[in-house]
Parts: structure tokens; C-alpha cells; sequence
């Protein structure tokens, strides 16, 4: 082969290659959403990156009995829970551990997460801790793992080529419902049993663990509870009832500030295929376009940096992983400052209205709440000492300030209307307009 | 002046099937995982838009090869997107290649070392120089010509021992 016949082959391999219709339009998206602010995961492998790279660094103590070879990467990883003892009221119950480890193996066979081609689990499999629950039996089991690659941080200095790697085993027939791929920094912390109401966790440093709930003012709340560890023992705790988990997190509280805490990985989004490893988004429920709409030509800035005001005002959780926006509607106040309406997620339950009161640098001065939106809302509203903020994407919007008075013209798609307005008439084109009470 | 934000759509409307075949072949023939590499490397481009030097599109290939010598630690966390039963299946015999089975080679691609796959892709595939290929991966034009000379003699050798199998 030469290299014409490289390249040939190299086309021929890629000519019928194109992205899926909505790439352009999910390209875009993304990328507003990360410029808006992307607040990474620090948990799992990807800490360890980031705590090379220079970012938030998730370090675990040295370990003084390393595996053989692990010397010089004792203080990125901790080796020693696949060494110790193990723990749980089922650490005797021989049959049960033998269980487990073949569930280990024959689930990590057909798991997506398999380590293939130049990464692969060295060593035996190790039941680190065995026990009974609330929901039944459960165990975790980790394992060391290899790269034959070599990679180097950003500072030149090479990265581990050895990891753990940790799996959840569940049920009286046990079967691996969850698990860490190799190379993750922080030990487990894993959610499962029923709505995952049972909280396992590894995580020597994890001591406090919250949900985030967000109420009908708008207003959120994470309450932090203990876990009461136990030295050497996993955390096992049992959640209140209608605990979403996929906002649960845990923390040493200590040094807690926005994003620092660890992530948990429910057990029903594994199986249901999801991406465990990943950070579960929440989603819009609203389909408007996310470029913003400037009223009248507005040149108020565009909010991008509202996600602090908004933790200060208790409207967005400082531990999210990712903050989901939609869209914006801009409109100039004759004093230079902006108001801009927008579409926030708060959590897993939606898309929410929010109106920003912006200075001319485009710093937020005051945020105030308008309520959900849903893919039936006819227009976004909130009520403002300035007057009504109203949106709603390709309509023309009319208002009036009785139910006989008659209908003043307020442009499309967005408008600032006196406090005085009573109901708004939303007509899309070729549509019969609507009317929304104010 | 023109709107960056009505640029890099543009861009990514115009360039992405060029892009993602390229993506294509630095995962080593994993359509999902090349779809989520482009997506990433242009979600991130898209908050540099303004400061990138040099056009888009070297930025974007560079960014793509450089990502996927990366993607160890983070492939092994996807689940594959590609359905069951596209799983196996056989490869296609275009008639532009001739001698190379097209899913052949791209395999053969996947299972060299990442840095040495970006550099035959690069060199090969997007018809770079050796000093550009050097200059997109941070490395000499040097480690492009040994890199290059290894690599093609690892693909022969993994493409003869696939046909023999």
C-alpha cells in the first residue's frame, strides 16, 4: 500500500459520511450553552484530569500499601480500598462474594465501559464492601486497570497508566448495575435500589449529602444532611421519598463552594443506557430558538453571566453541572439600562422565566422569577415595577388594560407593557390569537 | 463587519461533513464517537470564535486531532450509540478503492496509536504538509516523517493480517 492508496481508501472509507440534519443547529446550541458558563464534573476520571490540568483538584491521601508499580501515582489514585479487607455484614458470607465477583465479570464482558485495545483490568476483581440494605443485598467491587499508552499533562509530566476501576452489584441474583470505568480519582458514590433511594458511597471525604428542590416561588433549596461515616465504612444512607437523583450530591462541606461538590451515579439512568459517567442535563421544555430576540433593535447585551446572581438569589443551584438556558428576549430601558427576559432549567422538571434587569456593561443588577414554561406556553410573562414583560417567539402581541377597552399594538415577539395591562392577545401568524391573562 | 456568530454557523453548516469524515477516521471508523468528538471540539470552538488566528478550519482539525489522541479517557465512558445491528456488519468494497476494503482500513486506523492515526489522517486524509500536520499536533517535522513512516508500515502489517484472517 501506498500512500495514493492510503489516501483512496482513507475517501473511500468516509464518502457517504454526513452529520445528522440537526448537527449545525446542536452545534450552536451547545456552544451557547458552554459560553454561558460550563461548570466541568469533578468527579470520576475526569478529576483527575482536571486535577493535573490545574483545575479543582480532587487528590486522595497517599496510600501506604500501593500495588507494586504504583509508586509514583499513589497520590492521584488510591489503591488501598482494592487491598484492605472487606467490609458489610456479607464480608464472611463466602458464596455471596463469589457471586458478586462473577457478576463483576460477566457484567463488565457486555458493558458498553469495557476496557478494549490498549486499556485493560489487571489483577483480580475485589469485593470492597458486602451488605444488606433497605432494598436488598448489594456490594461494590473494584479492580485495577492499565493504558499501554502514554500520555503527558499539560506540564509535560506523564500521566498514571494505572486506575481503578468500581462496579455496583445488586439483588438476590446479583447482576452489575452500575459502575466507574477505570482511571477514576474519587471512589464510588452510587445511588440504586427503588427511584435510587439508597445511597452508597466510598468516598472517605464525603460526609454530607443534598438534593436540590426548587419550589413554586422560584426559589431552590439543598438542604445538607449528614452522612455519618464511619471510618473505613461505606456511607449508606436511605433518601426522603421523591429525591431526584439525578441532583443528588455529596460533599466534605468544608471547603464547599459552586461546583465543588461530587457527583453520584444513579443506577436507573445506567440502566437505562445512559451515559453513567456523564453529567445528566436537563432538559428544555420550550422550543424557541435560543438566538435573542432585541426588541425594537435593542443593543443591551446579551446575558451571560447571570448564573452568580441567580445562586444569590437562590434561583439556581451553586452544585448543577450544567447550566441549561434558552432563549432571550432584549429590551432597551430609556435610562441605558436593559431588561432581558429569558428562559433558564432550573432543574429536571423544566424550563422556568426569568427577567434580568442588566447595567450598560451588561452586569446583572436584579433577577425576578415569572414562573414555568412548557411547550403549550403562549407567552412568557412577568410582572416588573417597570411594567410587564411579556414574550412570546413570531407572534404579534396586542394588550389592554380592560375587558372592553380596546387593543394597543405592542409589536412581536417581545414587549415591555404598562403595569395597567390587564390581558394580551398573542397571534401567530395564520393562527386564531390567543388571550392571556395578566 | 460580519456577525462571528452568523460566521462560525456558516462554518459549521458548510464544513461539518468534511470535518466529521475527518473525525471518522481519528476514532478509528466510530461514527458515534467521531459525531461527539466534532460536536465537543466545535461547542468549545464556538466560545473562541472571535480569537481564533488563522481560519476555523486548521483551528477545528487540529482541535479534533489533538482530542482524539485524548479520547482514552473518555471513550471507554460512552455507551455506543451505533445499533446492534449494524454491529458486524460486513464491510463495502467501493470501486474507488480497489485493493482496500473501506471499513478495513479504517480499522486498521483504530487500532494504531492515537498520535501516529492523527498524523497519517491529517497528512493523508486532509492533504496537510508535513509542517502543517507538525504545527496542528504541537510536535516537529521530525516526529511527522517518522511517525508517518511508521505508521503506514503498522497499517500494512495490520491490513495483511486482517485479509489473512
Amino acid at each position: 500500500m501506498d500512500p495514493e492508496d492510503l489516501t483512496r481508501a482513507l475517501r473511500g472509507a468516509t464518502d457517504t459520511l454526513e452529520p445528522r440534519p440537526s448537527f449545525t443547529t446542536d452545534v450552536i446550541r451547545g456552544g451557547k450553552r458552554r459560553q454561558v458558563r460550563h461548570r466541568v464534573a469533578i468527579a470520576g476520571g475526569l478529576a483527575a484530569l482536571v486535577g493535573i490540568t490545574g483545575g479543582t483538584a480532587v487528590l486522595l491521601s497517599p496510600s501506604p500499601n500501593s500495588l507494586p508499580g504504583q509508586e509514583n501515582q499513589k497520590d492521584l489514585y488510591d489503591f488501598s480500598i482494592l487491598n484492605g479487607p472487606t467490609r458489610g455484614d456479607l464480608a464472611g458470607d463466602q458464596a455471596y462474594l463469589a457471586q458478586v465477583i462473577q457478576a463483576w465479570q460477566k457484567g463488565i464482558e457486555v458493558s458498553p465501559s469495557k476496557p478494549t485495545g490498549t486499556n485493560q483490568l489487571t489483577g483480580s476483581p475485589k469485593v470492597i464492601w458486602a451488605g444488606t440494605t433497605p432494598v436488598g443485598k448489594a456490594a461494590i467491587v473494584g479492580q485495577a486497570g492499565e493504558t499501554k499508552d502514554r500520555y503527558f499533562s499539560g506540564d509535560g509530566s506523564p500521566l498514571p497508566t494505572m486506575g481503578p476501576a468500581f462496579g455496583l452489584v445488586t439483588g438476590d441474583q446479583p447482576t452489575l448495575v452500575n459502575e466507574v470505568p477505570l482511571f477514576s480519582a474519587t471512589p464510588p458514590t452510587f445511588l440504586f435500589g427503588p427511584q435510587d433511594v439508597m445511597l452508597v458511597s466510598l468516598n472517605p471525604k464525603a460526609e454530607f449529602v443534598s438534593s436540590w428542590t426548587v419550589g413554586h416561588d422560584g426559589k431552590g433549596n439543598r438542604e445538607w444532611n449528614n452522612l455519618n461515616p464511619t471510618d473505613g465504612d461505606p456511607r449508606l444512607i436511605q433518601l426522603p421519598n421523591g429525591t431526584d437523583p439525578r441532583t443528588v450530591r455529596v460533599t466534605d462541606l468544608k471547603g464547599l463552594q459552586a461546583g465543588t461538590s461530587w457527583m453520584v451515579r444513579p443506577s436507573s439512568t445506567y440502566g437505562e443506557g445512559a451515559d453513567r459517567q456523564s453529567k445528566p442535563i436537563p432538559s428544555r421544555t420550550l422550543d424557541w430558538p435560543q438566538q435573542p430576540l432585541r426588541v425594537n433593535g435593542a443593543v443591551g447585551a446579551e446575558l451571560t453571566e447571570s448564573h452568580d446572581a441567580m445562586v444569590a438569589k437562590g434561583m439556581a443551584d451553586a452544585q448543577e453541572m450544567a447550566q441549561v438556558t434558552g432563549f432571550q428576549a432584549i429590551i432597551d430601558l430609556p435610562d441605558g439600562r436593559s431588561l432581558v427576559g429569558f428562559e433558564y432549567v432550573p432543574d429536571f422538571t423544566g424550563s422556568r422565566f426569568y427577567a434580568a434587569i442588566t447595567d450598560r456593561s451588561g452586569k446583572v443588577e436584579s433577577i425576578t422569577y415569572g414562573g414555568r414554561l412548557n411547550k403549550d406556553t403562549v407567552s412568557a410573562k412577568v410582572r416588573l415595577d417597570e411594567g410587564w414583560l411579556v414574550a412570546a417567539y413570531g407572534a404579534t402581541l396586542r394588550y389592554r388594560t380592560a375587558p372592553n377597552a380596546p387593543w394597543t399594538a405592542a409589536g412581536r415577539d417581545a414587549a415591555l407593557l404598562p403595569t395597567t395591562a390587564t390581558q394580551l392577545e398573542v397571534t401567530v401568524d395564520g393562527q386564531t390569537p390567543k388571550v392571556v391573562t395578566l | 463587519m460580519s456577525d462571528p456568530d452568523d460566521e462560525f454557523t456558516d462554518f459549521v453548516a458548510h464544513r461539518s461533513t468534511a470535518l466529521l469524515r475527518t473525525a471518522y477516521l481519528l476514532c478509528g471508523g466510530d461514527r458515534a464517537a467521531a459525531e461527539d468528538l466534532l460536536q465537543d471540539v466545535l461547542e468549545r470552538a464556538y466560545g473562541k470564535r472571535r480569537r481564533v488566528k488563522g481560519g476555523l478550519e486548521p483551528y477545528v482539525r487540529a482541535a479534533l486531532a489533538n482530542a482524539s489522541a485524548n479520547r482514552w479517557r473518555t471513550k471507554s465512558r460512552r455507551v455506543r450509540e451505533a445499533p446492534l445491528d449494524q454491529a458486524g456488519e460486513p464491510g463495502v468494497r467501493g470501486p474507488e478503492s480497489g485493493v482496500l476494503d473501506r471499513d478495513q482500513v479504517a480499522r486498521a486506523l483504530g487500532e494504531l496509536p492515537a498520535r501516529m492515526r492523527a498524523v497519517l489522517v491529517l497528512r493523508y486524509f486532509d492533504d496537510l504538509s508535513e509542517a502543517d500536520t507538525a504545527a496542528a499536533l504541537g510536535c516537529s517535522t521530525g516526529t511527522v516523517k517518522s511517525q508517518t513512516s511508521r505508521g503506514l508500515e503498522r497499517l500494512r502489517t495490520l491490513i495483511r493480517e486482517k485479509e489473512r484472517t
